[in-house]
């Protein structure tokens, strides 16, 4: 098995730098087709009227969840070098929170910003600034809530640890999850068209 | 001197597709979701790590305030962490990168689907300085937030929640929550 | 719709499967396969033969597994001083060429053996440790021999001792090395007569 790739040493540095570009363009050009260059449409997520970002966001998910489990359980990758994110309770769900409310509020979130900017949204390009701002925001503040933010630390659990479920049943688990949101999401984006 | 003809007619081309074309319907989302699931999976195969944007955002941000002020951003942990790339150089970073391609990808798209508009997007009822104004709020509480959060949808959601990172999924059901609750409140500005 | 139907049945169906399958992680290691690296001797090199590369100027990464005080004493070469824990945790790339050694070879040959359980591609032990390579590199007792072998040999192994900051031993002519010895230093075996006629007989039909 030689994958990750770059784990086993299969290419260097600017070869890696090259590959960010070419996936870079790979996801930008799906999140523009998906429509995610527009903040009217990312917004409507919010109002129950165009699940796009639910349906878009959570296929993407099993996709890559399935792909790895796949892969790995075939000989093709070596998920131990393959870093789950570390955990930290609190600062996650506290960032979570103030995310969700700059994302309807900007109706952005920094890719799709991207995307929108280079497709010739203003609003993009102001969003942009103001993330900066808040970037630079945090930056300064860091200095007094930087060890908070690495509070409540917990490594790199999964939700299979947390779940005391293999990490077969909980791919399962999610995508049922997942099946049932879409499953939902038409019937109700259906019942506000016919409205 | 050749290269002129060539540049002419690229920018012909480009205010064609800019001008002329009208807009193509959007990709099923469920087509678009599993080309994004398949990019994060070669990041993954390729790589060993998946997608993220605020990281890079991070790293211009650090690159300006180091040009700016650098004795300040050095004595700064948390500049200092974007600026101890190999070359001291923040923007030499895979994050950066990326989002250069994430760039060319979302023009490219937008050229050939006839979506390139200067324009401002908003419903018909909030002029476009309130439009701007949320937009620039919501994007300090956005950049506040994702630093908090170690990442923002693309790096927390879609990479943690591939990996089944507890952290992740937490983040991504409270970007959701927060959103849903606060709706309300902007509702003018979408519909 | 049909398309988002066959979607969600290909998704079910590999999610089902996962679910039995349970856990993805390749925990068979490959027996076998290690076996036969061992059995083939190619999971160690000799001091000899790391000592020619080394003067040669390849670039070979040395890891030195013994204590830090061991290794302040004396090591070979420019190798780096590792524990056991930092290098199963990222201490080498995967498909880099690496050379373990400890003292007598027991703890390199079980770092090599957890390596290769991970993986690794290119690691090896060196055959002896660090004790052989002072007695086979270092320190080694040569004994005078004055056939024309012999003599290269021993200005060789004089040669790569003293460049790896070692004393030879030399022992005088007296102890004269024993008969089959001395046999094993000839030059190489003449290329037998037959295949010359027969190179004859074909350029003489050929007139």
């Amino acid at each position: 098995m030689n994958a990750p790739f770059y784990q086993f040493g299969l290419f260097g540095n600017e070869t890696a730098l090259l590959f960010a570009v070419v996936i870079g363009i790979g996801f930008g050009f799906f999140l523009e087709q998906a429509g995610f260059g527009s903040s009217v449409k990312l917004a409507q997520q919010f109002y129950f009227r165009d699940l796009t970002v639910f349906k878009v966001m959570f296929t993407a998910i099993i996709t890559a969840m399935l792909g790895l489990f796949w892969f790995s359980w075939f000989g093709l990758i070596d998920l131990s070098l393959v870093g789950v994110l570390p955990t930290f309770l609190i600062p996650q769900l506290v960032g979570g929170l103030v995310f969700g409310v700059g994302f309807v509020m900007g109706g952005y979130c920094p890719g799709t910003c991207c995307v929108a900017s280079v497709t010739g949204k203003m609003d993009g390009w102001i969003h942009l600034l103001g993330m900066f701002a808040g970037i630079l925001l945090f930056g300064e503040l860091f200095p007094l809530i930087g060890d908070w933010c690495s509070s409540t630390s917990m490594g790199e659990i999964t939700l299979s640890q947390v779940l005391h479920l293999s990490h077969g049943t909980t791919v399962l688990l999610i995508v049922l999850v997942a099946l049932a949101g879409f499953w939902g999401a038409e019937n109700l984006e259906k019942r506000l068209r016919t409205e | 001197m050749r290269y002129y003809s060539l540049v002419r007619s690229v920018t012909q081309l480009l205010t064609y597709l800019y001008t002329m074309s009208a807009p193509k319907p959007y990709m099923n989302p469920y087509l678009a979701g599993i080309g994004i699931g398949l990019v994060l999976l070669a990041a993954f195969v390729i790589m060993g790590r998946g997608l993220g944007a605020s990281g890079a955002l991070s790293s211009f941000l650090t690159f300006g305030v180091n040009s700016v002020a650098p004795s300040h951003a050095q004595s700064n942990t948390f500049y200092k962490e974007y600026l101890s790339t190999p070359s001291g150089n923040p923007l030499n970073d895979w994050l950066v990168f990326e989002i250069l391609g994430v760039l060319i990808g979302g023009l490219i798209s937008g050229l050939i689907s006839g979506r390139v508009r200067r324009t401002v997007d908003k419903s018909a009822r909030v002029t476009i300085t309130t439009r701007m104004v949320y937009a620039f709020s919501g994007g300090i509480l956005m950049g506040f937030g994702s630093k908090i959060a170690r990442g923002c949808t693309s790096g927390q959601a879609l990479t943690g929640g591939a990996l089944l990172s507890v952290g992740s999924w937490v983040f991504m059901i409270a970007v959701f929550a927060s959103a849903y609750c606060v709706a309300y409140f902007f509702k003018k500005q979408w519909t | 719709m049909t398309l988002n139907k066959l979607l969600v049945g290909i998704v079910l169906v590999l999610s089902l499967l996962a679910a039995s399958i349970g856990t993805p992680q390749q925990s068979e290691v490959n027996v076998p396969e290690i076996a036969a690296l061992i059995e083939s001797e190619q999971d160690h090199i000799t001091p000899l033969e790391l000592a020619e590369q080394l003067y040669a100027g390849k670039k070979i990464r040395l890891i030195d597994l013994r204590d830090s005080s061991l290794h302040a004493l004396n090591t070979i070469a420019d190798a780096e001083n590792m524990t056991l824990q930092e290098l199963l945790n990222g201490g080498i790339k995967r498909n880099e060429v690496v050379v373990l050694y400890s003292e007598g070879g027991i703890h390199a040959s079980q770092a090599w053996m957890l390596l290769k359980m991970k993986y690794y591609d290119s690691v090896y032990t060196l055959l002896g440790g660090f004790a052989g390579w002072k007695e086979e590199i270092l320190y080694p007792t040569l004994k005078i021999d004055s056939t024309y072998g012999g003599i290269n040999y021993i200005r060789r192994r004089k040669a790569l001792s003293y460049f790896f900051g070692g004393e030879p031993n030399i022992l005088s002519a007296e102890t004269a090395l024993p008969k089959t010895a001395r046999q094993k230093q000839q030059p190489p075996n003449p290329i037998p007569l037959i295949k010359f006629q027969k190179e004859e007989e074909k350029l003489r039909d050929q007139c």
